[in-house]
């Protein structure tokens, strides 16, 4: 027993004597790549051009200098051009805080699955990554340097995210969202649009839907803004409408919509929506104080325009084939008859009618009356 | 005289003048009445003269005949005859006068008591509550729980440890609530002590436990008369030990440690926040360090981006790796607090003054510490000292090396194999045959007196 | 002697053991060819099974298995059941071990070797497992406290995402009507098979009681149903087959907003971490009972347990060596097949404990009379 314990304890010691063998990185001597750029290259059609955004802490931290460095690599593969970027840098690379990667709009209108494979499958990358398409180049958008910008790259992400500013331009999506939505059968995948629009100013305002891979259509604002409104619950956005000439814009304070497709008849097949905003009233042009039955007619008056501009967005959605709200895996989820039931998708989108009923509720006017 | 006789007085007196050859505290009195002649022979450095004096001197020359005198002695609970002349040297050595009437020998308990007065507790403050300990003798800690526990069921039993020192030992348990089994262990241990001098609980406390060599204490040490109390109320046994002003309580878990007797006094709310304080500080303190190693060294995407920037903008002009970085400060702090026991009250201000903020700013300033390492090292240092018994927040300084041992062998991996290698061996242990470590451990459903303590 | 609820212990750390490691992925690469129905069916199948099993263990109060065995078979037959009975036990563990391995290396520690971390998971394990059945209890105890808050709160973050995809799951539930197959039953029946501890803690049970059989079919079904749903949910019901571990993706996209960790995965990977290690412990002190039973080592007389003791340790070490020596060739594909093999033989195997048992009650009612 004795023998036994000593002899166990010996083999112990031993093996901690291999232990230092391992790899033992400290932080400080980490480069932690905060944004991945993936443009195609300009010269040769079979190399991409990659750019790694990376954040350079400096020693005090109350200063707000942080620094950042882009590095950008031509190679044919992100793995190959990893090993290239790490022999121009003094620290190793940690992709463990990597936390968006922009496709160039080019690279994206081509082929974005392999590069999103590699990222839910390197062991390293986070799926909870912001996958957003960047105009004119992936490069470009790195290059940005808001002067809101305390940490390197922490601007798009704070933009991306429910952290930061609340635009309804801004579709919220993680790359495995964007991952569930290229395998899934009958859901298309998104993606928020970043624009370089000046030195100093991202644009985030429009969204990009995508077939299985590709980009195909980039939506405008104001269609982003009402495809957020079906995509987001409580959704805080603005909606004006005139009345006798006079301004009135509403603020939301909540929304909410629902679908149900009917298939009773055939070939007269409907998605039927049903958006619910509750909100307040903001500005007004008018200089007289407001009766109730005005607030009714805004109301009305809103919840009119509102539906009619919903409806061509998605007449416009369903023009292009694609299925970004995911009517087509509601249809599979609804239906038995799993073998057959997405070709009949199929024909039904292609022909179905959308029917859009809104119900604004304008609960208070502000401050004044 | 009814009882019989077998030590013979000349024999005795011989007996102790041998043994007392070299003692120069010796005292002999011969007392002559007529013809009347007594003989006290007793230590002068353990009696007190006054008892000797005024009961046996002044009785003498007062009561008319010598077996008046005789009887007059033996009216006294605490006199005894002894059989043979051991038992009379040993009864000497405590303290007794021995009393050589004709050829009779008798023994007088007149033993002197040098103990300071009852004291504040300077181990376990708490805010609102007694202000007194226990002493450094047995008897006036008797007093002090009798004091407090007037029943009948207070149970006192006395015992001697030790081969030379003879140390008196008091068990004392509420017949009515103790278990048995834990009693009969005790007394079982307490007779298995082999060692020639015991002088203070915790030796007690150390030759009694197994395993012999553990990290964290199975018994509790108290100064309090209110905890002792409080805990033979709730059916444990106290261990009164002479000339140590703590007892030994038991069996201990390991909850019995994070109590403090503040939890008691505040209401109840606040006494459970106060222990979920000690158990957060207890995280805390055992963790930080060796999270700090894991996050630093081993998984930096573990932590949110800024605070990773942060960290890694800090230690930027640190030149060696994190987990010598948090030894460094660390044992800076243990040298810290392990000085300031030792130095005198009045310099200890200037001490931790000095080593804390002075030490801790010029090791930022010259880059050789992070900023975030001093942050963590003042924190593991104060809820260290949240944990009210020095025994066990001791214990706990010594396993957050071992944590971060593991930390910088293994990362995150080895604080969790170390979380679970912790809660399986504390669960593993006993006190008395109580599981030390364990859920619920403590009866909620009991309500009153019995709750935790 | 430990009360009754030490019971419901072993079954929930079983069920929560389940909620990760190889169960939920046979079941999602069969959610579209009889997963559900496979679920459905286990149901009734794993409480009967665990009923029967408490009911015929209740006839033997204080008894382990080899105990029993021994009082009705020849000494020769109930040693060759009893260790293999024990290397069945073992090795469920054997393939929790490997796959939180794979994960740690994976996921935490990419930079430590695996051996060095599959040792210090050993160490850990074979000491443990040396403990007294009373204690393992105890420690199992306030580590299921400490986790199955967190574990719930968890499963609570992925049904209440906003990305949670119900769509994915009604489409999942559309396929429910496909026959059900043994290899899923199998797995799906495993949520159950906590009691099989009991062989050996059944030693330590006061008055062993069996109340409350709604509260198991209950959390085994929701333990089963999260563990289909959560994923499918989150990766989406094509797109959750493609993950090797199908819960760790799906919690990998949690994100917490207001704490100092941002990822849930790490949160997870800790407490699943602690769990695993605690389920190894109880298989191999479970497992480590029986061979020693088998060989004819008994727990009670006192000379015989210090040399019991010291065998203890030449098994331990032979557990660690196999598991060692099987770390170094397998990969996934093989750990994947090697779990379906072993919760095949398993369920089997159950049945066969079940038949036995009933055999010993009936030997030793035909003795008394």
């Amino acid at each position: 027993m004795k023998v036994l314990r000593q002899g166990l304890i010996y083999v112990m010691c031993c093996s901690l004597l291999f232990l230092p063998g391992c790899d033992f990185r400290d932080i400080d001597l980490r480069l932690f790549v905060l944004v991945i750029g993936v443009d195609k290259s300009e010269n040769n059609p079979d190399m991409h051009r990659f750019s790694f955004k990376i954040a350079v802490p400096s020693g005090d931290p109350k200063s707000g200098e942080e620094n950042s460095l882009l590095i950008t690599q031509e190679s044919a593969s992100v793995a190959e051009a990893i090993r290239e970027v790490k022999s121009k840098v003094d620290k190793e690379l940690d992709f463990g805080h990597c936390k968006g990667i922009m496709y160039g709009e080019a690279f994206a209108r081509d082929n974005i699955s392999k590069i999103q494979d590699w990222t839910v499958r390197r062991r390293d990358m986070q799926l909870l990554m912001y996958p957003a398409v960047a105009v004119p180049t992936a490069e470009a958008v790195l290059k940005v340097q808001p002067s809101t910008e305390r940490i390197a790259g922490n601007s798009i992400f704070l933009a991306l995210s429910e952290d930061g500013t609340e635009s309804p331009f801004i579709i919220r999506t993680y790359s495995f969202d964007l991952a569930r939505r290229m395998t899934e059968v009958g859901e298309d995948p998104i993606m928020p649009v970043v624009e370089a629009s000046a030195e100093q100013i991202l644009t985030i305002n429009k969204v990009a839907l995508l077939d299985k891979k590709r980009v195909k259509v980039i939506m405008s604002p104001d269609e982003t803004r009402l495809y957020n409104l079906l995509y987001s619950r409580n959704l805080s956005t603005n909606f004006g409408t005139k009345i006798d000439g006079q301004l009135y814009e509403v603020n939301t304070d909540r929304t909410r919509a629902r679908y149900n497709i009917v298939t009773d008849k055939p070939g007269e097949e409907a998605i039927n929506y049903k958006i619910r905003i509750t909100a307040t009233l903001e500005e007004k042009e008018d200089p007289r104080q407001l009766e109730p039955r005005d607030l009714d007619a805004i109301e009305a008056q809103l919840s009119k325009e509102i539906g009619q501009t919903v409806k061509k967005m998605l007449e416009k959605i369903q023009k292009t084939g694609l299925d970004p709200l995911g009517f087509g895996l509601r249809y599979g989820g609804t239906h038995w008859n799993n073998q057959t039931e997405m070709q009949d998708w199929q024909a039904i989108y292609a022909r179905a009618k959308f029917n859009v009923s809104v119900k604004v509720k304008i609960k208070s006017t502000g401050f004044k009356r | 005289m009814t009882r019989s006789q077998h030590l013979d007085a000349d024999r005795a007196k011989k007996y102790l003048q041998e043994h007392f050859k070299n003692a120069g505290d010796i005292e002999q009195r011969e007392m002559r009445n007529e013809d009347e002649y007594v003989l006290l022979i007793y230590l002068k450095s353990i009696c007190d003269p006054v008892v000797v004096n005024e009961n046996l001197v002044d009785r003498f020359y007062e009561l008319k005949s010598l077996d008046l005198y005789e009887q007059f002695i033996h009216s006294f609970p605490s006199s005894l005859v002894p059989q043979d002349e051991e038992e009379l040297l040993r009864n000497m050595l405590k303290g007794c006068v021995a009393i050589f009437i004709r050829n009779h020998v008798l023994l007088f308990d007149a033993l002197l008591v040098n103990a300071g007065g009852i004291q504040p507790p300077s181990t376990e403050n708490v805010i609102q509550g007694p202000d007194d300990s226990f002493t450094e003798n047995i008897e006036v800690n008797l007093n002090l729980i009798r004091h407090r526990y007037q029943t009948a069921n207070l149970k006192a039993e006395f015992m001697t440890v030790g081969k030379l020192s003879q140390t008196r030992v008091i068990i004392m348990y509420d017949a009515s609530k103790v278990e048995e089994a834990v009693l009969k262990e005790l007394r079982k241990r307490l007779s298995e002590i082999k060692q020639d001098i015991v002088q203070s609980a915790s030796e007690i406390e150390k030759h009694t436990m197994h395993p012999r060599l553990r990290l964290y204490p199975t018994l509790m040490l108290t100064e309090r008369p209110d905890r002792t109390v409080l805990n033979i109320s709730q059916g444990k046994v106290a261990v009164l030990v002479d000339s140590t002003g703590y007892a030994i309580l038991l069996p201990a878990i390991f909850n019995d440690f994070f109590t403090s007797m503040d939890d008691k006094i505040q209401l109840p709310p606040v006494g459970w926040f106060l222990k979920a304080i000690r158990y957060i500080a207890l995280f805390i303190t055992v963790l930080m360090p060796s999270l700090y190693v894991a996050f630093t060294s081993y998984n930096p995407e573990i932590l949110k981006m800024q605070v990773t920037l942060l960290i890694a903008g800090s230690r930027a002009t640190v030149p060696y790796p994190s987990f010598f970085e948090v030894l460094f400060m660390l044992l800076a702090m243990e040298f810290l607090t392990e000085a300031s026991v030792r130095l005198p009250k009045a310099i200890g201000q200037t001490a931790t003054t000095v080593g804390g903020l002075i030490l801790g700013t010029a090791a930022t300033e010259a880059g050789l510490v992070s900023n975030i390492m001093i942050i963590l090292v003042s924190a593991v240092a104060i809820t260290n000292f949240v944990i009210p018994f020095n025994m066990m927040s001791s214990g706990i300084r010594v396993s957050k090396y071992v944590f971060i041992g593991l930390a910088t062998f293994f990362g995150l991996v080895g604080i969790v194999l170390g979380m679970v290698a912790m809660i399986m061996y504390l669960t593993s242990l006993r006190s008395f045959g109580k599981p030390y470590l364990k859920m619920f451990a403590v009866d909620w459903r009991k309500k009153g007196d019995h709750r935790s303590g | 002697m430990v009360r009754n609820k030490y019971f419901y212990y072993l079954f929930l750390l079983n069920a929560t053991i389940n909620l990760i490691n190889y169960v939920p992925r046979i079941l999602i690469t069969d959610r579209f060819d009889g997963a559900l129905m496979s679920i459905a069916v286990s149901i009734p199948i794993g409480t009967l099974l665990m009923f029967t099993f408490v009911k015929l263990i209740q006839k033997f109060p204080g008894q382990g298995l080899p105990e029993i065995f021994r009082s009705v078979m020849p000494k020769w037959i109930s040693g060759v059941l009893l260790v293999l009975y024990g290397f069945a036990w073992y090795f469920s563990s054997v393939i929790t071990l490997i796959s939180f391995v794979d994960i740690t290396s994976r996921y935490i520690s990419p930079d430590v070797s695996p051996f060095i971390v599959l040792s210090g998971f050993l160490i850990v394990v074979a000491l443990s497992a040396r403990l007294d059945s009373e204690s393992i209890l105890y420690g199992l105890e306030m580590i299921l406290y400490m986790t199955v808050p967190i574990i719930a709160y968890m499963c609570w973050r992925v049904f209440s995402s906003p990305y949670f995809s119900w769509d994915a799951v009604r489409q999942v539930i559309t396929h429910a009507w496909n026959m059900p197959n043994y290899k899923s039953i199998a797995a799906a029946t495993y949520v159950y098979t906590g009691y099989i501890n009991m062989v050996v803690f059944n030693r330590i049970f006061h008055k062993f009681k069996f109340r409350h059989v709604w509260v198991i079919v209950v959390v085994s079904m929701l333990t089963l149903l999260i563990s289909v749903f959560a994923p499918i949910g989150i990766l989406g019901a094509a797109g959750a087959g493609a993950h090797v571990y199908p819960a760790f993706s799906a919690i990998d996209s949690l994100r917490i907003r207001y704490f100092i960790i941002e990822r849930m995965i790490y949160i997870f990977y800790v407490v699943y971490m602690s769990l695993s290690l605690v389920n190894s412990i109880i298989h191999w002190h479970v497992g480590k009972e029986l061979i020693l039973g088998g060989f004819g080592f008994k727990s009670d007389q006192t000379e015989s347990v210090d040399k019991k003791r010291k065998v203890e340790w030449w098994v331990l070490i032979l557990f660690s060596l196999v598991v060692f020596v099987l770390s170094l060739f397998i990969n996934q594909y093989i750990l994947n097949d090697m779990a379906i093999v072993f919760l095949d033989i398993r369920f089997a195997g159950e049945l066969l404990l079940i038949a036995l048992l009933f055999f010993a009650v009936w030997k030793i009612r035909r003795k008394k009379a």
